[in-house]
């Protein structure tokens, strides 16, 4: 479903409908006044009634407390109506986050955290004051052209030509100037956009000594939106004075043809000044677009950018039923992927994993192991070749299910805010005390945590108080505290000494026996024991097979070994 | 404080005809807009006359004058109005023109350095915002200041001489609306804050879901995530409900106060009517006075906050704008490099405490081809940033060809080196226009190339490279980097080689496109291949900074501890 604004505004017309109906009793009650100021010239003054006059000053209180509460308490509907908008903007776009596929969040989190709060908010506010205007000033109009229209047609008929007029014109600025409203706002874009090339590629410019140029190139986009923005502006500045001019002049132009008729006493002078009261009102309503300009340009760039993220398409899911049993046979035939269509970063890759199989993969930076990994785990589906699961393809099976059965330490250090104890109950709740100490052991959390008091060990935000080993550590721990079928762990023990990592693989590797355990490291000593490794390069698999074998036949796995052998 | 405003009035000051210009026609335009309703007046106050006293010969011709005259004043108004905000417009947007193109100069004078310790977000949120910021509130005070100025004196004037009584009244009221609004505000600063708590969380939370994106979604944690991420905005939509509501309030007590005088005026321009003190139309000038009264006031109360906004903007740019630029005390301009280097006990360090360069003594003879090897951080790049005048603040001496580099001119010296550098540089443009970089000729020594190495099989001269440079590969933005090297005439080479993994075919075409790049030329590589480390002349060995071994190949790898292990590690 794609994003639109307009859906939050249908979802809460009734708000809208309600402040609608508020807003018309305040102007109902505003625009009473001058009819009681009128009635208190024409019938007070004239007939030198301060009793009168009094009594309408009672009634005129009455209407502003009235016109008072109305006002309030449409402040109240705005004030849900405006917060929930952006509440459900918020909520969908997060949502929309959250369950975008994990190789398609390539937007930065500042970046993302920027959508979520201040665009959100600058589209509300917008939004907010654009139906604001859109009814208000249609409101003033209709009931100060009603008001005329019961007294005197031919004035009314005036006024109504003269906001015609209005309207004619407002409309035509707008269709003039909107699209270069637009063109303005690409122009800036390429302008930041040369501005960030310029010092994202600073030593390449002073190295070739093209500061000029490049200045010049930002000036060709400067000059064309200092002269859009003139062209803009000379349409757009006059909007206000004409509007003033075209409701002064009416003003006087009624004024014309009360003193005609009030010379013939047909008409009173409380009404005449009234009118001009009235005139005023529709003034201040309709300068009131002249916001809209600044409001829309404003309101359109952050929703750009919130749209942006929602209609971000997640790729297809093949999501099956069936579900994982106890014995796994993974099958890989021919299998290829690519993130885009001018690399191949997996090239028919075969290999066969049997049920309790601990399988290393090695290779080096950006081989495509990770890459391998994530086709497992379906965050990238394959483009060509099968996953077979027991012998039915991997899209026949729940991904909810098969996820639940993997668990993953990733590559990235993730660490969440808490204590140790939190970290690696993460993904299993219920996991058991003396469980826990075990595994502490198993990944040698125990060098560094007193097991005892576990509890009191607390984890800052991004495990900012523990070193890249440590973190490690804490990541493998929380892995094996889940249960599932399939364990990964993805570069773990990259930051941990030799002597200790190869210590807990040999842990885990006991502890996990009647699981699948799939190990990627740079390190041969971490995987040399296991009966089948992976020899990844270049996205493809070099060769398969044990140490000894790989030693033999694999010409990349000697030049690791040859290299880390000291 | 001073300084920055100063800065502000260098932009304006070739505008001072204009504005004073403006300012004679606000003075004109303010007058007659206080004295219209008066003047409109008068034709009220002659019917009511009319009606009260009963004058049966009035002339229509009276009413007619006076109404022309206000027609006269109202198109006079606009038309200066319209004409004083484009002048102040075109002013202001010709400011913004040029502020951005200073910032823009500024961006290619300044040192690395400044680039280090800088994200270049700031940077452009200076020429997007800040400029936006300062053109558009200039533009609000320049334009409306001194009328609003004049008016608000004029419309006082004009309502003391109308009725002092009514005056007071209606300016007692603003103090009481203003003693409600502060109380309001105080109160809803409470949710304020509160908002802003809330909002940090969000942003922590949002953070910390994005880096834990992919866990999320192999563990089936997304709706206990959203559970989660729902209640902050709850307690976001609480809060935000709260305060709004209380700052919602504050406008229908402005217009309570607004009608409140108004009724008041009715009543009491009512009884004086009455008891013969006025007249009906000067209750109605003065019904116009308070509007215009409340709307003059209200500009100018903000006036201070736009201000505010202003000298901020101003301050930001300028902090930019006063940063100390790249120097260049050379004035030596050779026509060729002949390509002897030495370096002389030179120490460097980027930020004043850590010496990332210790003691480096090197002498390199013309045509060498020697290769720097070292781990990262050992300081090989820092070699070429100093020998490219990048960075200054070294201590030592630096020469090519017997000449101090600090007496050669900068753009002499950097335009007789051909440099490649590790990270490609690639812009939104074509790759044709990329490989010229910014020259609008196409060199012809590209087509010389392309006979050599037929380049077309490589890389697509036309494909739009795209503003996030992810639809062309690390390989081909290397090839093109290359060539914006080869292209340009230069005698001496520094080449980083990239680390980055690329296919075997590509890796190889990178491969002769170098050896063609160092043909005949002192080069210097900082490098990361073995092919290119065996092929040297000689290689310099480095580790934190200093130099720890010089020779060949075969020499180092039996002598070398350092470079045997690089060796080890490197394949």
């Amino acid at each position: 479903m794609k994003y639109k604004l307009t859906k939050y505004i249908k979802n809460n017309i009734k708000y809208i409908t309600l402040i609608t109906i508020l807003l018309l009793i305040v102007t109902y009650c505003d625009l009473k006044l001058p009819d009681y100021m009128a009635k208190i010239i024409d019938i007070g003054i004239v007939n030198k009634d301060l009793e009168y006059i009094y009594k309408i000053g009672g009634y005129m209180i009455i209407y502003v407390l009235i016109g008072l509460c109305a006002n309030i308490i449409s402040g109240y509907f705005s004030s849900i109506l405006s917060n929930k908008i952006s509440h459900d903007i918020r909520y969908d776009l997060y949502n929309k986050v959250i369950n975008l596929d994990n190789n398609l969040l390539t937007t930065s989190s500042s970046s993302l955290i920027n959508r979520l709060t201040i665009d959100v908010n600058e589209v509300n506010s917008g939004l907010f004051i654009i139906l604001r205007i859109i009814i208000m000033a249609p409101i003033i109009a209709l009931f100060a052209s009603i008001k005329i229209l019961n007294t005197n047609k031919k004035m009314a008929y005036i006024l109504l030509i003269s906001i015609l007029i209005m309207s004619f014109i407002i409309i035509i600025l707008f269709k003039k100037v909107l699209p270069k409203l637009k063109k303005v706002k690409i122009l800036l874009d390429k302008l930041n956009l040369v501005s960030k090339e310029n010092i994202k590629g600073i030593k390449t410019i002073k190295a070739f000594n093209k500061q000029k140029e490049i200045i010049n190139k930002f000036n060709i986009t400067n000059k064309s939106i200092l002269n859009t923005n003139n062209y803009i502006n000379k349409i757009m500045l006059l909007l206000s004075p004409l509007i003033t001019l075209i409701i002064n002049l009416t003003t006087v132009i009624i004024i014309y043809i009360a003193s005609k008729e009030i010379i013939n006493d047909s008409f009173n002078v409380g009404t005449m000044v009234a009118y001009i009261e009235y005139m005023m009102q529709v003034l201040t309503a309709f300068l009131m677009f002249s916001l809209l300009f600044v409001i829309i340009p404003k309101v359109s760039v952050a929703n750009k950018r919130i749209k942006e993220i929602m209609n971000i398409d997640n790729n297809k899911e093949n999501n099956g039923k069936l579900k994982l049993s106890n014995n796994i046979v993974i099958e890989y035939k021919n299998v290829c992927f690519s993130y885009d269509k001018h690399k191949q970063d997996l090239k028919n890759i075969n290999f066969k994993i049997n049920n309790n199989d601990k399988i290393g993969i090695i290779g080096s930076f950006a081989s495509g192991k990770t890459t391998l990994l994530n086709t497992l785990l379906k965050i990238n589906n394959i483009t060509d070749g099968k996953i077979l699961i027991n012998n039915k393809d991997i899209d026949e099976y729940d991904i909810k299910n098969l996820r639940k059965n993997i668990s993953l330490s990733p590559q990235e250090n993730i660490i969440f805010s808490g204590t140790i104890k939190s970290n690696i109950k993460y993904y299993n709740k219920n996991l058991k005390n003396d469980e826990l100490i075990k595994i502490c052991k198993i990944s040698k959390l125990d060098t560094f945590v007193d097991l005892n008091n576990i509890d009191k060990y607390k984890v800052e935000y991004e495990g900012k108080n523990l070193s890249g080993g440590e973190i490690k550590r804490l990541s493998i721990a929380r892995t094996l505290a889940k249960k599932a079928q399939i364990y990964i762990f993805d570069d773990s023990t990259s930051s941990i000494d030799y002597k200790n990592s190869n210590k807990i693989i040999d842990n885990i590797i006991k502890y996990l026996n009647d699981k699948i355990v799939i190990i990627v490291s740079q390190r041969i000593s971490n995987i040399k024991k296991l009966d089948k490794i992976i020899v990844m390069d270049n996205g493809k698999i070099d060769c398969i097979g044990n140490h000894e074998y790989l030693l033999k036949n694999s010409k990349i796995y000697k030049q690791i070994y040859d290299s880390q052998k000291i | 404080m001073m300084k920055d405003l100063k800065k502000l009035l260098v932009y304006i000051k070739p505008y001072k005809i204009s504005i004073i210009i403006v300012s004679l026609m606000s003075i004109i335009y303010s007058c007659l807009f206080v004295i219209s309703p008066k003047i409109l007046a008068l034709a009220t106050n002659r019917l009511v006359d009319k009606k009260i006293i009963k004058i049966t010969n009035l002339d229509i011709k009276y009413i007619v004058n006076i109404l022309i005259i206000c027609a006269l004043i109202y198109i006079l108004t606009s038309i200066i109005e319209y004409v004083n905000s484009l002048i102040i417009n075109r002013i202001c947007n010709k400011l913004s023109y040029n502020l951005r193109k200073d910032i823009s100069k500024k961006i290619n004078s300044l040192p690395l350095k400044y680039y280090d310790q800088n994200e270049y977000g700031e940077i452009i949120s200076r020429i997007g915002e800040d400029v936006d910021n300062i053109s558009s509130n200039l533009e609000q005070i320049l334009s409306s200041m001194i009328s609003d100025i004049i008016c608000f004196i004029g419309i006082l004037i004009m309502m003391f001489s109308i009725s002092k009584i009514m005056s007071i009244i209606t300016l007692i009221l603003i103090p009481v609306q203003m003693f409600i609004m502060i109380i309001i505000m105080f109160k809803t600063q409470k949710y304020f804050n509160v908002k802003k708590d809330i909002i940090s969380n969000m942003d922590s939370k949002i953070i910390s879901s994005i880096t834990s994106h992919k866990l999320i979604e192999v563990n089936n944690k997304q709706e206990e995530d959203i559970k989660d991420f729902e209640k902050i905005n709850d307690n976001l939509y609480n809060c935000g409900f709260k305060s709004d509501f209380y700052s919602s309030i504050i406008l229908p007590i402005v217009s309570l106060v607004n009608n409140l005088s108004y009724i008041i005026i009715s009543i009491v321009g009512g009884y004086s009517v009455v008891k013969n003190r006025l007249k009906v139309g000067d209750i109605q000038a003065f019904l116009q006075y308070i509007q215009s009264f409340n709307n003059t006031s209200e500009e100018l109360s903000s006036m201070s906050s736009t201000l505010q906004s202003v000298y901020a903007s101003i301050k930001h740019i300028n902090i930019f704008l006063e940063q100390v630029d790249e120097v260049d005390y050379g004035i030596y301009k050779p026509k060729k490099l002949i390509g002897n280097i030495e370096f002389k006990n030179v120490y460097f360090s980027y930020d004043n405490k850590k010496n990332v360069i210790k003691n480096f003594n090197v002498k390199i003879k013309s045509g060498s081809k020697i290769a720097i090897v070292g781990e990262t951080g050992c300081g090989k790049t820092t070699i070429s940033n100093l020998l490219m005048k990048f960075y200054d603040g070294y201590t030592g001496e630096i020469l090519i060809d017997g000449k101090d580099i600090k007496d050669i001119s900068t753009d002499t010296l950097r335009s007789k080196f051909g440099i490649v550098l590790q990270n490609s540089f690639v812009m939104n443009d074509t790759v044709l226009n990329n490989i010229n970089f910014l020259n609008n000729k196409n060199s012809n020594k590209l087509d010389i190339l392309e006979k050599e190495f037929n380049l077309k099989d490589y890389i697509n001269y036309d494909l739009l490279i795209n503003e996030d440079n992810d639809n062309i590969s690390l390989g081909e933005q290397q090839i093109i980097s290359i060539f914006r090297t080869i292209i340009n005439e230069y005698d001496i080479v520094i080449l980083d080689e990239a680390t980055s993994n690329i296919d075997s075919r590509t890796e190889e075409l990178i491969q002769k496109l170098t050896n063609k790049v160092m043909e005949d030329k002192t080069s210097i590589i900082i490098a990361h291949r073995l092919s290119t480390i065996k092929n040297a002349d000689y290689i310099l060995v480095m580790d934190k900074g200093k130099l720890v071994g010089v020779g060949k190949h075969d020499e180092l790898i039996n002598s070398n501890n350092k470079y045997k292990k690089i060796y080890e590690n490197s394949i």
